[in-house]
């Protein structure tokens, strides 16, 4: 491609001048850049798919309560992303299949934002200091969807009257029913309410409820290798969580080819994730040199530059 | 001999019966009996949604359904609705004694944009020949 060419916004194989290496794609912009719409991955409904790390859009409606200040429900956008395990077989013979199957996850992050004329600037994220953590559980009453849960450990900010406030370790716990993962589309309804706690332990408020409205997969980052190595021999125990982030949760890094363990994992591109992250120390490999040739390639660059600027 | 059904004739066997649940909300919501609302709804979704459900999954194995996936999505949303609503709700309270009243607005809005999506979905001729 020439700089006149018309951008495609994914050219592959081939590199500007000169740098880089064979397959190296060019860092010229997301589809959007580009006035292009975004190409979302499929997800294929009532299939258990691989492990990923999944980022998404979301809605959240938050009904709060501030003990002094008043009652709002809270409108708010934002990110969320959770780590997903490999799906693990519960049923007798064990099978990895949808509704016959649990998936463990954790929340990484979340931030979302909103405006209330109760509260001003209200901005939500989770507490570093608590796990939150889900499952995707087996369909029950004869139903083909999954039981989805997530216990989460929100921080409320309320900047406008200078409170940061938790639900001092107690879990705002939501369900939904699902009938794919990521679950796009998904609608998870809180079934407690939470009381918010300040920094010197003062109950002032409360969570009373949350509704939440799952919007696009953004990002997903498939496990590969570092899925659960099932060093411990036994199967996932459906709806019990040690520690999320126990050793039935992390894996030590094992190629997924070696493993004995009652976890199957499905083939890999289940769902059509839009990047792939190396999977194997040879990819790792790979990856590395492609990253030295263009970097060596940008000192290249920025010293003709800066001998172009004297 | 048996009549294979295709997936759009299931949703319109969907949307036909969904009317009793529509009949089951006429009228203010808030003024309605929550437990005649769900059991006109539980009837619906087990009986009718439920055969559909089973055929999409089915189906789904075989080649692309995305045109029929969020008539799945949109039924299980509002059955966990129903859900939340009967953990917090008598069967025989009126709806406008919900102790989240935006739930009901969830409802209300939820079962009407339902309808309007069956009769899309029924109606549609979708790019995979049925």
């Amino acid at each position: 491609m020439t700089t006149g060419d018309p951008p495609t916004g994914h050219e592959h194989g081939g590199h500007e001048h000169g740098a880089g290496g064979h397959g190296t794609q060019p860092i010229v912009g997301h589809h959007a850049a580009w006035g292009m719409p975004a190409a979302a991955p499929r997800i294929q409904p009532y299939t258990m798919t691989p492990g990923s790390i999944d980022t998404m859009s979301v809605r959240v409606r938050e009904k709060i309560d501030v003990l002094g200040v008043g009652t709002d429900v809270v409108d708010m956008l934002g990110t969320f992303t959770v780590r997903r395990d490999h799906p693990c077989a519960v049923g007798d013979p064990p099978r990895v299949e949808w509704g016959e199957s649990c998936v463990k996850t954790e929340f990484r992050s979340l931030e979302l934002a909103g405006e209330s004329p109760v509260f001003g600037t209200v901005r939500v994220h989770l507490s570093p200091d608590e796990a939150s953590h889900g499952e995707v559980g087996p369909s029950s009453d004869g139903s083909l969807a999954a039981s989805c849960v997530a216990h989460c450990f929100p921080i409320v900010e309320l900047p406008d009257l200078g409170l940061r406030l938790t639900t001092a370790g107690q879990p705002v716990s939501l369900a939904s029913k699902v009938i794919q993962i990521p679950p796009v589309g998904d609608v998870a309804r809180s079934q407690n309410s939470a009381a918010l706690v300040d920094g010197e332990g003062n109950t002032v408020g409360e969570i009373i409820s949350s509704d939440i409205e799952v919007g696009n997969l953004l990002l997903s980052i498939p496990l590969g290798s570092t899925g659960d190595t099932g060093a411990t021999g036994a199967h996932h125990e459906h709806g019990v969580h040690e520690t999320a982030s126990g050793p039935y949760f992390y894996a030590d890094g094992q190629p997924a080819g070696e493993l004995e363990h009652p976890h199957v994992h499905p083939p890999a591109g289940t769902v059509e994730a839009p990047q792939q992250a190396p999977g194997t120390p040879q990819d790792l490999t790979e990856t590395l040199a492609l990253l030295q040739r263009e970097l060596r390639s940008l000192a290249d660059v920025v010293g003709r530059l800066s001998q172009g600027e004297r | 001999m048996s009549v294979v059904l295709t997936l759009r004739d299931s949703v319109a066997a969907c949307r036909d019966a969904y009317e009793t649940v529509i009949e089951s909300v006429a009228g203010p919501l808030d003024e309605r009996v929550f437990g005649d609302v769900q059991a006109a709804w539980r009837a619906y979704y087990q009986e009718v949604f439920g055969p559909f459900d089973r055929q999409l999954r089915a189906e789904s194995a075989l080649g692309q359904v995305d045109a029929y996936v969020p008539v799945s999505v949109s039924h299980h949303n509002l059955e966990r609705l129903f859900e939340a609503l009967a953990a917090e709700l008598p069967a025989d309270a009126r709806l406008a004694d919900a102790p989240i009243p935006e739930r009901v607005l969830d409802l209300d809005v939820g079962i009407r944009r339902l309808r309007l999506l069956l009769t899309s979905r029924a109606a549609e001729p979708t790019p995979f020949g049925d």
